[in-house]
């Protein structure tokens, strides 16, 4: 009998599982080394059919999307009891990802911004005798292992599809890697960038400029060129998509093993170029970063040491 | 309510986005009433609130994974209204390039992976084979292969002009970040 894999999706956008199809013509080589008894995307299993499965069936279960609501807890429990191994697959599942924003507000907040004057959902609502629930929608934001234990990381906003073959080799192999490893090479960015011998030894800009403002050359380091590329305070493993597009890069990949904080290790990357030791140039300097929060932490505020905003 | 009356269809799949379908039926087993139910909220309006505007096409495209490049050139396009800026000729091409690669490739998914193999493999065939491995299977590993490997290029091809094909990075308001690609 075949292995058997699970796919699933939390607070995410479906890009994760969409990355699985992307392994294009590999992908058909998956599904001869695996069974994929679950895959929202792609497959028409259902929560009953998982249920019914016997505890720990399924070797590995790749769950991507941060925890927000109480069903997205559930179903992540329900996973973790039937498999052997649990992937944090992508950075949402990592480290909270772009829905783990609204931790810059809260439920209330959120609901009231959504719904407006509208009908707010509840809990429970019933009509005619008919009863339906929804999932309690949490105040917070958090990564995946909040709430189960996480056996490895798969990082990426998405994870690139190299990365997610080798993962799935690397799990079937006899020996698996260290428990807790993310599954991507364990260096900055800069080291797999194309422009990273236009990276001057010593870094450092007068001022910055954002995307819109320039036209940034194609060669050159985008931060040697005032650009806020956050590739310094990033892990390696998609080669440097956006920086080849042109654009910075905004740390879809998170931290090193090194980093505890994504956020605190990028702002201190991007603050330590700056060429001034005056406080009113530097604050000049940072007016070209309106959005710290949004800017250092886009992918990464739920499992911050801060993790949310202070509410009133 | 006595389970033979209630039907759930939990979780609908082969889309992006989460939802649920509860059926209940009336004494002679028709359909009394049917309730679609989405069982998810990530607040992008309010959270995309307090960031820079040039930050929404890469935000926004996290709506959808599936079809990230729609939100990434809505947002982008919002742009250029915001900025009141016509992106030049050359810019709108490329744009145009990536939209209609973007359209050509999200229908061939929808067709292969998605929607279409209930009616390739068709509706009563087993869910194992209602997918794009038995479309796979039913129209040969030959014509399989050859989708896979259009879509591939067509992937390729959006991520030469728009740096990523899951999550573009070009749009820039009255223009794109990658004017060509003289080079990578
Ligand atoms: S800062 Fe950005 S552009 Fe410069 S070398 Fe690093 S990843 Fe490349
Ligand atoms: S360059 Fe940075 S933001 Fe872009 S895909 Fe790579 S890690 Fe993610």
């Amino acid at each position: 009998m075949k292995p058997k894999v699970a796919f699933y999706w939390c607070a995410s956008c479906g890009g994760c599982e969409e990355a699985v199809v992307d392994l294009d013509e590999e992908l058909l080589g998956v599904a001869d080394a695996v069974d994929i008894v679950f895959w929202p995307v792609a497959l028409d299993f259902k929560e009953k059919d998982v249920a019914a499965m016997p505890d720990g069936s399924i070797l590995a279960s790749f769950i991507n999307g941060a925890i927000r609501n109480s069903h997205q807890q559930e179903m992540a429990e329900l996973l973790r009891a039937k498999s052997l191994v649990v992937v944090a697959f992508g950075i949402c599942a990592q480290l909270g990802g772009i829905p783990g924003l609204a931790n810059l507000s809260d439920a209330k907040g959120i609901l009231a911004e959504v719904y407006r004057d509208g009908v707010t959902p509840a809990r429970r609502y019933s009509e005619n005798g008919y009863s339906l629930s929804l999932p309690e929608f949490f105040d917070t934001v958090v990564a995946l292992d909040r709430v189960i234990q996480v056996d490895y990381y798969l990082p990426g906003c998405p994870p690139t599809p190299n990365l997610i073959r080798d993962a799935v080799h690397a799990l079937l192999a006899p020996e698996l890697p260290p428990k807790g490893a993310v599954l991507a090479p364990d260096h900055a960015l800069c080291e797999q960038c194309p422009r990273k011998d236009s990276r001057p030894e010593k870094l450092l800009v007068k001022e910055f400029v954002r995307p819109h403002q320039v036209v940034a050359d194609q060669q050159t380091c985008l931060l040697a060129q005032g650009l806020v590329c956050l590739g310094p305070g990033t892990r390696a493993g998609c080669n440097a998509l956006c920086i080849r597009g042109n654009m910075p890069c905004t740390g879809c990949f998170g931290p090193t093993s090194r980093v505890r904080d994504y956020g605190a290790k990028a702002l201190s990357a991007i603050a330590s170029v700056i060429e001034s030791n005056d406080e009113s140039q530097i604050e000049r300097a940072l007016e070209a970063v309106p959005d710290p929060v949004g800017t250092f932490y886009r992918y990464s505020l739920p499992s911050s040491m801060l993790g949310r905003r202070r509410m009133e | 309510m006595d389970s033979a009356r209630r039907i759930t269809i939990n979780p609908i799949t082969r889309l992006e986005g989460h939802g649920k379908i509860e059926i209940f039926l009336n004494e002679q087993g028709g359909v009394d009433r049917a309730f679609f139910q989405v069982p998810e909220l990530r607040g992008f309006e309010k959270f995309a609130q307090g960031r820079p505007a040039e930050d929404m096409p890469q935000i926004t495209s996290r709506i959808c994974g599936v079809c990230p490049t729609a939100h990434h050139m809505a947002s982008t396009k919002a742009l250029d209204a915001l900025y009141q800026v016509t992106p030049p000729p050359a810019a709108r091409k490329i744009r145009e390039l990536v939209y209609s690669t973007f359209f050509v490739e999200d229908h061939a998914l929808h067709f292969y992976f998605l929607g279409g193999p209930d009616f390739v493999v068709g509706p009563q065939a087993p869910a194992a084979e209602r997918n794009v491995l038995g479309v796979i299977a039913k129209v040969g590993a030959e014509t399989g292969l050859k989708v896979i490997a259009m879509r591939r290029k067509l992937r390729e091809l959006m991520a030469l002009a728009a740096g990523k094909a899951a999550h573009p990075v070009f749009g820039l308001p009255g223009g794109v970040a990658l004017p060509s690609r003289a080079s990578r």
